[in-house]
């Protein structure tokens, strides 16, 4: 097993993140309704939008549709050692309020293999 | 242009006005994406709600009678589009919990994906119901100007691998629909085509505008042959063949030009 300067780990880390993470309100939903046991929790952490793009309404998989939508989601990466209890599910809402009419998201998918970072997939809301 | 795709999916798309869900997010032949502002709101209005109306692939038999009928419409799909996104729901209090929020699809009912297929299944029904109408006039246009209702066809989609989640379904309806009228005459007041450009008169500076292009299209009919000959497109020689033609000087050489029928693998026969 190799030997890692986990000091030095997180500093770095952290040094990433007061330069790009921004102020982000995460809401908890559950089933639709709001979760009494998660409260609204400000942090910080890193979040990049993608490029938005055009796909139908079906996905850009079918055909046969004509609406079309713009979407680009966007992906947080969230310092685990600075918040090691948050626990995303899948349909939590990140609202950006630190931008121009604080854009929201809804998170999709999460990757919480890395034990540096839980990598947050998220998607227009 | 069809005058009767269009008058068709017109009163479609004001039928169903006010009817649904989307309220008066009913968009016609919308191109290009729908845009979100930053708070994920439809640009259209305030509510992001929208249903989409297209008249889409038509397919007409005018058939093999030796007329060509070229205001026939035929088969004519009518597709109307519903989604349900992430950025549509609405946040409300919730009932059962005083002092807590739930979002909602439908007003009352907790946005899961379950109830966004539940928004889906209303707003279809809701479509339906609009078409169905009797007190509607636009709607009884609509059904006026088609025949039978050929083909119900209903698709789902679904996924967020398009970086936001959605629900959606389409609804294709294949409608006969009526042939655009050929002239005038065939406008009468209390035709559903003529109800349709009585409607578009009474409305708005570009309904007024529109009606006045429409009846452009359509010239004052005439009671001799020309009428005939346009509803059937009937060449000259075959009007004077049918014995409607032009009573002209001249019509017997028109006739005289025609000298011999060869109909296949049935030999030539000689025209006298």
């Amino acid at each position: 097993m190799s030997l890692v300067n986990t000091a030095l780990r997180s500093r770095l880390t952290s040094a990433v993140d007061n330069v790009f993470s921004e102020r982000l309100e995460v809401r908890f939903w559950k089933d639709g309704r709001e979760d009494p046991d998660r409260p609204t929790l400000e942090i910080y952490a890193p979040l990049r939008t993608h490029d938005e793009q055009t796909s139908n309404l079906s996905g850009g998989k079918g055909r046969g549709w004509k609406t079309d939508i713009r979407a680009g989601g966007a992906r947080m990466r969230i310092d685990r050692a600075v918040y090691p209890d948050l626990l995303l599910l899948g349909g939590e809402e990140v609202v950006a309020l630190d931008r121009e009419g604080e854009p929201a998201f809804e998170v999709l998918s999460v990757d919480a293999r890395s034990h540096l970072r839980l990598i947050v997939e998220l998607g227009d809301k | 242009m069809s005058l009767c795709m269009m008058a068709a999916r017109l009163m479609a798309v004001r039928a169903l006005q006010g009817r649904t869900l989307v309220d008066e997010n009913v968009l016609d032949s919308e191109i290009g994406a729908l845009s979100l502002d930053e708070r994920g709101q439809l640009a259209v209005s305030k509510s992001s709600r929208f249903i989409a109306v297209y008249t889409d692939e038509a397919d007409a038999s005018p058939g093999q009678d030796g007329n060509r009928r070229f205001l026939e419409n035929g088969k004519v799909v009518f597709r109307f589009e519903i989604g349900i996104t992430s950025a549509m729901v609405i946040e409300e209090d919730d009932p059962d919990h005083p002092g807590r929020k739930m979002q909602s699809a439908v007003s009352g009912i907790p946005f899961t994906d379950g109830s966004s297929e539940i928004y889906l299944d209303l707003v279809d029904r809701q479509v339906m119901s609009a078409l169905m109408d009797p007190a509607n006039e636009a709607a009884d246009i609509f059904r006026g100007l088609s025949g039978s209702l050929l083909k119900i066809d209903r698709q789902r989609a679904a996924g967020n691998d398009s970086h936001q989640r959605i629900a959606a379904r389409q609804i294709a309806l294949t409608f006969e629909l009526l042939s655009d009228p050929a002239s005038e005459e065939q406008i009468q007041p209390k035709t559903p085509f003529g109800r349709f450009l009585a409607m578009l008169e009474a409305g708005t500076n570009d309904d007024q505008r529109l009606a006045g292009l429409i009846r452009a299209e359509v010239h004052p009919g005439t009671d001799d042959w020309t009428s005939t000959q346009e509803r059937l497109g009937l060449a000259r020689s075959e009007l004077i063949a049918l014995g409607i033609g032009p009573n002209v000087e001249g019509a017997d050489e028109t006739l005289a030009d025609i000298f011999e029928i060869a109909v296949e693998r049935h030999g030539t026969e000689v025209v006298d």
